[in-house]
Parts: C-alpha cells; sequence; structure tokens
C-alpha cells in the first residue's frame, strides 16, 4: 500500500514515508497533533537536509548528541545527496546496537513511542531508527510480595527490557528464546514471551502469542488485564496461571517447561500454566536444609487449612455440634459467649469484615499512614469492641488465627478470603455438613481446573510418584538435580494436545 | 466420547470410597463373622461379574455406553438408557440414604429433604465438571482415609488390643447372602468402571481387579473395627459405624466424629457425583446432542431422591438395591458387544 495521501491521527499505520523531509516532518506532527513532547531536531550533513526526531524524555539527551547527532555532523561525503547520505548511515555506521530501516507512518511511530530516534533524510522515504532509550525507571529491587532470606534479592521492575536482562543473566542458554512484540491496538504494550525451546511445545508458545495478540483492549496497565485471557475455559476459582515478581523464580519455571510472559509496565510476569501445589513451593525452601524446607512446607498446608476453615469450623460446632468439645474448653466458652449478644456467624463475620477494611485501609493508604491504621483498628478498636462485649475474646482469638495464617500463602489470598467468609456463613447455617459440602465443592473446584492439559491439582491429582519429591517433601538437590523435571512429563499432562485444541478454537473465534 | 485421563489408582480409590459408604449407611452389622464373610463373597461375585467388562475394555478408549451406541445402534442405545437409568437410581438411593443419615444425626435442624437438596446441588455441580474430576478427587480422597484410619487407630487402639478375636466364628460362605450387604453399592461402584475404562486404557483390568481388593479390604477393615469397638453394641445401633466413631474418641480432648462426618460427606459427594457423572456420559452417549449431561444427571439423581422422601416409595432402592441391574450392566452387555458387536466393529 503506497498510499499519497497525507496521515492524519487516526489512519497512518500503513501509510508510507514520503520522500521530502519538510512532508514528512509535517506527517508526523500531524499524526502526533504536534503534541509537546515531540523533539525534531533539523541539521544539515554535507549539504543535505536531515532531521532528528525523538519524544522528550523517552531517549537520553547525553546518548542522542554523543551517538546520533555528533556522529552525524562528522560525516563528510564528496558531491552528497540524501542517497547516498543514507546509505551511509545505514551501511557505515552504528549509531545504536538496535536500528532499524523503517518506511511506514506506523512504525515509526510506534519505535519513537518505545524510546527511539528518528533520522529523516530528505528525498528518502524511509527512517533510520536507533535504539538509545533513556526514559526514568525504578532500580532493580527487593520484590514486594515475595520476601525471602537466603535467596536472590532482584525483582522484576516496570521496563520489559531490564526484566529480560535479569532473566538472560541468569539463564545463559542459547535455548532461551525472548519474543517480544506489541499488543493492545491502541496502547501497544510490549509485551515478551519467554520460553526454553527445548521444554515447551511449539504449539503452546504459537497458541500464547495468538491469544495475546488477538487482546482487544485499548490498554494493558498490568499483568490482571492479560490473565483472563491466558487462564483456562472452565470458570474456576483457582487459576492455572501464576504470577511471579523474581527473575529466579521465572528461571525456575522456564525450566520447567513453562512459558513467561512479561509486560511493560507492571513487575509482576505470568506463568503458564501453573499448579495448586505451587502456592506452597517457597525460593527459600530450596535454600533451606531439605529436612526443615519439608517442615515449613507443612506449616503452609496447615495454614491454608486453617485460614479457610478455622472459623467456619468454629461457628458450625459451637452452633450445632457443642458436643463436640471438651467439657472444661465448652464451659470457658460459653461464658465467654455469654457476655456477646450478637450470634457466632454474625460475629465472625462482623470481625472478618472489619479485618479487610483495615487491611485495605492500609494497603491504600500512604506506608507512613499505613501503620497507623493497623494500630488503631487492631489494638484500639479490636480492643474496644471486646470490652464493650460486642465481640467475644474466643472469636477474636479464632479470627486472629485464620488470618494470620492466610500471610502464609499470600499468592491464594483472594481465593482465601472468599472461601472463608462463605466457611462462616455455611457453617453458621447448616454446621459440619455445610462445612463440609464447601469443602467437596472447593475441592471439585481445583481438581476440575486445567490450563493448556495441565490439571491445576497436578501432580497430585493425576498423581506422579516422582514430582513428590517436590510437594510431598522436599529431596535434596542430589536427588532432585538428577530428575530433569518439566511439567509435560506429569501424568494426566497432555500439553501439545491441549495447545493444538486452543489453536483450532482461536481460529473458529 | 473420549475421557482422556483416568488413572488405574483413580479407579481403584473410587471403589474403595464406595466400600466405605456402604459402611457409613449399613445399618444391618449382625455377627461380626456373618458380615465379613458376606463382604468376601460380595466381593467375589463382584470379580467374576467383572471378567467381560475386563476383556472388552483393556485396550479401548471407549467406554462401554459409548461403545454399546457405536456397534449396537438403536440397541445400543437402548442399553444407554439402561444404564443411565441404573445410575441414576443409584445416585438417588444413596444420595436419600445418605440424607436421612445427616437429618438424623449431624443436622437434625434440617429435614432429609433440605439435606437432598444441598447435597445435591455440590453433586450436580460436580457432576458438570466431569467424570475426569470425580477421579481426580480421588488423590484427595486417599489422603483422607490414610487420616481417617490413624485417627481411628489412635482413638480405639484400647479396643483394638483388648478385643478377643477367637470369639469371630466365620460361618460358611453362602452365595445368597453375597447379593446382600456390600453388594449393591459395590456393584455400582463396578457399573462406574462401563464408563471409567474409557479413560483407563490398558490398565482397566489392573484399576478393576486392584479397586475391588481395595474395597474388600477397606470394608472388612472398618467391619471389625465397629464390632472392635461397639463389642455387643453394634446390633441395637442405628449407625454402627458412627457409633464406633463417637466411642472411640472418648478418651479425647474433642470428640473428634465430626471430622469424620465431614470426610465421609466429601466422599459421598464424590460417590454420587460420580454416579451421576456417569448416568450423564450414558445419556450423552445414546443422545450426543445433549449438552450439560452432568447437570441433567445429578439433577435427575435429586429428583429422585426427593421423590422418594415425598412418595414413600423406596424405587430407586429397587433398582439400585437389585442384583439384576448391575449384573446384566457389567457383564450381559459387554458379552453383548464382543459377541454381536464384532461385525460393525470391523
Amino acid at each position: 500500500m503506497k498510499d499519497k495521501k497525507i496521515p492524519d491521527e487516526f489512519d497512518f499505520e500503513n501509510v508510507s514515508v514520503e520522500c521530502g523531509l519538510d512532508e514528512n516532518l509535517r506527517n508526523i506532527k500531524n499524526i502526533l497533533g504536534n503534541t509537546s513532547d515531540l523533539l525534531i531536531s533539523p541539521i544539515t550533513i554535507c549539504g543535505v537536509r536531515a532531521a532528528v526526531v525523538c519524544f522528550e524524555g523517552m531517549v537520553s539527551g547525553l546518548s542522542t548528541a554523543h551517538m546520533v547527532v555528533r556522529p552525524l555532523m562528522g560525516i563528510s561525503i564528496p558531491e552528497c545527496t540524501g542517497e547516498k547520505l543514507f546509505a551511509h548511515i545505514r551501511d557505515n555506521m552504528i549509531l545504536s546496537v538496535d536500528t532499524a530501516v523503517k518506511d511506514r507512518y506506523g512504525d515509526i511511530i510506534r519505535m519513537l513511542m518505545s524510546g527511539f530516534a528518528a533520522v529523516f533524510v530528505d528525498t528518502q522515504p524511509r527512517a533510520i531508527c536507533c535504539g538509545i532509550q533513556g526514559y526514568d525507571k525504578r532500580g532493580v529491587e527487593e520484590p514486594s510480595s515475595e520476601g525471602n532470606i537466603r535467596g536472590s534479592h532482584e525483582g522484576f521492575v516496570e521496563t520489559v527490557r531490564t526484566n529480560m536482562s535479569l532473566v538472560r543473566r541468569r539463564m545463559k542458554t542459547p535455548l532461551l528464546r525472548f519474543e517480544l512484540f506489541p499488543i493492545s491496538p491502541r496502547s501497544n504494550t510490549d509485551v515478551i514471551v519467554c520460553y526454553m525451546s527445548d521444554r515447551v511445545p511449539a504449539a503452546m508458545v504459537r497458541s500464547i502469542k495468538k491469544k495475546l495478540k488477538n487482546i482487544k483492549l485499548e490498554t494493558i496497565l498490568g499483568s490482571g488485564y492479560v490473565e483472563p485471557f491466558l487462564a483456562g475455559r472452565k470458570p474456576s476459582v483457582f487459576s492455572g496461571l501464576s504470577i511471579t515478581e523474581r527473575p529466579d523464580v521465572m528461571c525456575a519455571k522456564l525450566l520447567e517447561g513453562r512459558v513467561g510472559i512479561m509486560i511493560e509496565g507492571t513487575p509482576f510476569a505470568i506463568i503458564v500454566p501453573a499448579m495448586f501445589t505451587e502456592h506452597f513451593q517457597a525460593l527459600d525452601d530450596y535454600n533451606f536444609r531439605p529436612f526443615y524446607a519439608v517442615f515449613l512446607r507443612y506449616i503452609r498446608y496447615t495454614a491454608f487449612f486453617l485460614s479457610v476453615f478455622f472459623p467456619g469450623i468454629y461457628v458450625a460446632a459451637a452452633l450445632f455440634h457443642p458436643e463436640m468439645f471438651n467439657s472444661r474448653l465448652l464451659l470457658n466458652l460459653a461464658a465467654a459467649q455469654e457476655s456477646a449478644p450478637l450470634n457466632l456467624m454474625w460475629e465472625a463475620l462482623i470481625t472478618l469484615i472489619f479485618y479487610e477494611i483495615i487491611r485495605e485501609a492500609g494497603v491504600r493508604l500512604p506506608q507512613s499512614v499505613g501503620g497507623a491504621v493497623s494500630i488503631v483498628g487492631g489494638l484500639i478498636i479490636g480492643d474496644a469492641a471486646v470490652s464493650a462485649g460486642i465481640i467475644s475474646n474466643p472469636m477474636l482469638l479464632i479470627c486472629a488465627i485464620s488470618v494470620t495464617a492466610s500471610f502464609v500463602i499470600p499468592s491464594l489470598d483472594q481465593q482465601v478470603t472468599i472461601f472463608r467468609i462463605a466457611a462462616v456463613i455455611i457453617g453458621g447455617l447448616s454446621g459440619l455438613f455445610g462445612i463440609a459440602l464447601l469443602s467437596a465443592f472447593m475441592l471439585a473446584n481445583i481438581c476440575a481446573a486445567e490450563n493448556y492439559g495441565l490439571p491445576v491439582m497436578a501432580p497430585i491429582s493425576p498423581f506422579s510418584r516422582k514430582a513428590m519429591g517436590d510437594v510431598a517433601v522436599r529431596l535434596g538437590f542430589k536427588r532432585m538435580g538428577k530428575r530433569g523435571f518439566t511439567v509435560e512429563k506429569l501424568n494426566g499432562a497432555d500439553m501439545e494436545a491441549a495447545a493444538e485444541r486452543e489453536l483450532e478454537r482461536e481460529d473458529d473465534e | 466420547m473420549k475421557l482422556s485421563f483416568i488413572g488405574k489408582g483413580q479407579a481403584a480409590v473410587m471403589l474403595t470410597v464406595f466400600g466405605v459408604i456402604f459402611c457409613v449407611l449399613n445399618r444391618a452389622y449382625t455377627d461380626m463373622g456373618t458380615s465379613l464373610a458376606d463382604t468376601v463373597v460380595s466381593v467375589m461375585i463382584l470379580a467374576v461379574l467383572l471378567i467381560p467388562l475386563a476383556i472388552l475394555a483393556t485396550g479401548s478408549e471407549q467406554s462401554v455406553p459409548s461403545l454399546a451406541a457405536e456397534r449396537l445402534g438403536l440397541f445400543g442405545k437402548i442399553i444407554d438408557i439402561l444404564f443411565f437409568v441404573y445410575f441414576i437410581a443409584a445416585a438417588g438411593n444413596i444420595l436419600r440414604r445418605y440424607s436421612e443419615f445427616v437429618s438424623e444425626r449431624y443436622f437434625p435442624e434440617a429435614s432429609a429433604a433440605v439435606c437432598i437438596i444441598m447435597l445435591g446441588a455440590v453433586c450436580i455441580y460436580i457432576a458438570h465438571t466431569g467424570v475426569e474430576t470425580v477421579c481426580r478427587m480421588s488423590t484427595v480422597l486417599i489422603f483422607m482415609l490414610a487420616l481417617l484410619s490413624v485417627v481411628f487407630i489412635i482413638g480405639s487402639y484400647k479396643d483394638i488390643l483388648s478385643f478377643d478375636y477367637s470369639s469371630v466364628n466365620m460361618p460358611k460362605l453362602s452365595v445368597e447372602r453375597g447379593f446382600n450387604g456390600l453388594f449393591p453399592i459395590g456393584a455400582a461402584g463396578c457399573v462406574c468402571l462401563c464408563v471409567m475404562c474409557g479413560g483407563m486404557g490398558k490398565s482397566t483390568r489392573c484399576g478393576a481387579y486392584g479397586g475391588i481388593a481395595a474395597m474388600l479390604i477397606s470394608t472388612v477393615l472398618i467391619t471389625a473395627a465397629v464390632f472392635v469397638t461397639l463389642g455387643g453394641y453394634t446390633a441395637v445401633s442405628e449407625y454402627p459405624l458412627a457409633d464406633s466413631v463417637i466411642y472411640a474418641s472418648r478418651g479425647g480432648t474433642f470428640r473428634n466424629d465430626g471430622l469424620f462426618f465431614s470426610i465421609w460427606t466429601v466422599m459421598c459427594s464424590a460417590v454420587i457425583s460420580l454416579l451421576a457423572a456417569c448416568g450423564g456420559h450414558s445419556l450423552r452417549a445414546a443422545v450426543p446432542k445433549i449438552k450439560a449431561e452432568g447437570i441433567i444427571g445429578g439433577g435427575a439423581a435429586v429428583v429422585c431422591a426427593l421423590a422418594e422422601i415425598f412418595t414413600g416409595v423406596s424405587f430407586c432402592e429397587t433398582i439400585a438395591g437389585s442384583p439384576v441391574p448391575p449384573m446384566i450392566l457389567i457383564s450381559a452387555v459387554p458379552l453383548i458387544i464382543m459377541i454381536f458387536g464384532k461385525g460393525k466393529k470391523r
């Protein structure tokens, strides 16, 4: 398509660059609405007019001067023409290691917005784009959501190129592949799909890329925008994806044959597919001695159970099955409950919802005020509620244990919160029978979920004995290192066929 | 209608769970020796009945209802409807009996009908997720069974040690009595193998015989445990297993029968869901255009259970309790497919 029409801001994607420098600069201004952050530096090289175009703040001023403008000004070509000058710059000069020649306005604009500088030469219907990104970005810091004691303290940042380098530094193998491309038609957000080429079915990578490219959202501001498009087709409370902020975790998952997706603007990378048991694994498990790591893992399993069911079971047992308590304990509980005016179920609900309000306030407020909210909410209001006889001490204790237990598995926080409240309501209405039914529902929900042919409940069900070395226990590295584990080898995993099916469905849709 | 992956271990555990649910619902514990003998004979009969299925299904990737529809045409579809009716009757029967147990013992505030609706709603959801999901639940059920065993043994170790095992008299084995007791519920589990075999492939035989062996072992152990803890009170108890659990926890700080009850409920929902999902699968084999077959299967089971409660006519029990339907479905149908379906296969 070589239309000569002057592009406007809505229809420029496939319009070719014109020959005249003035026309090109005018078109660029037209397309971008003469935006204030557009910088155009006209220069004359050996008598030929040229211009360097970039966005303020997206490129480094120093790099532009040193790497682009100064070398261009030093060019000396006898009987110079626009064609000779362009060929000289393209063939003989390295203005940046990341250089591309583009001849469509859509491509050039996209590169300008990614921190490239475009060099236009009069009479030439194309531009040389040099990657000299210099935008401000957050430095590599410790991840806020995945703390650890003995592992690396580096976390992903909002810039995908930096994240790419964090992974590459840890995996110096030619089999590690990164594929960068823009998604979302309006925001053109950069995403990177990374994988080990020998461990992931090619169809799965194709399917993931296709799904990402088909996302029609106007903008992608976080990993949560992309997750629904990559999750399994069956609706489930438990997702077949996992999120990480750590490059070392990402490397471990890539080695297990998964695909990582990093998105510009968010430090949280998505890993596809994921299993339920991974929520109970932490990086420190592999740095600690195996016996202690096994102990910690069972602490996490117990914490999950306590965080979901403890308040519900207490409410159910106290309201419907008090005979199950020890007689002394029952008397103590009855004495504490005597002054509380509310039904146990309402008491638990009020306590839990009040906790959620305090937590939400702590998260949204500035950190300096967040601490004060915790003190006022947790200590003062909690103590006052007990003193006033609105909430009983045992209930406060049980809710506090449950909430504290949920901090052990932060990645399951959303599911735990909802199921905990559901357990309280069902336990309060129908006793242990309701709690048992909720357990059955939850178990079936986890077992039904799968993503790219990998059941979320794997390797527990379908059972894979070999994988138990990192689920039921944590083997030492001398034994674990020999396993060469990939998720595709798990019993019941059918990733290649599932990816082919996904591709067919995408084509149909 | 391919069931892509059901392991032999999953099938075995599901059959074991059928045995556990039989023990929970069984009111007719008579004498320890007689109960054990009946159980052994029941399982031996089931083992013989399973031979045609094991021959037909090993290596096949299709379930018996699918094979019937494919190889026997209209007659096969009628057989699939019979499968559906049997599965729904068995699911409705267990649903009704378990709900009565819940209403009598643990949730007297609600009637059995309310319990049926609550348990049925969960079972409909699980059945909707498919046979594979129920089978995947099985591994967690293994853990639950192990936990139950440990808790029970810790609670009743004094009874286990002090029981006079020489007092147990094994009566003469009787085929007639083998059709009672465990047989109806165990047979329902074996009929489920007709559907599960579609995902087991070469390991069908292993799953079937491993499963009934596991069912036998679990049932024998539970039966023994009931008599060891309750002793002479077994016969007068309404629900002997539930009472033996309460009795075994008498020395503990907490009465742990709540734990047992919760786990039995999860197991029971898995059993009912498996039957409903298998029913839905059979219906879809007969009428491929049907969608949401799990919901239809589960819903039909709930309706049947409610109908039994409100009408007082135990038609589900009549179908599921009779030895004839499982004998036809486990043995006769695979034989018919083998003999008359070969020509069509070619």
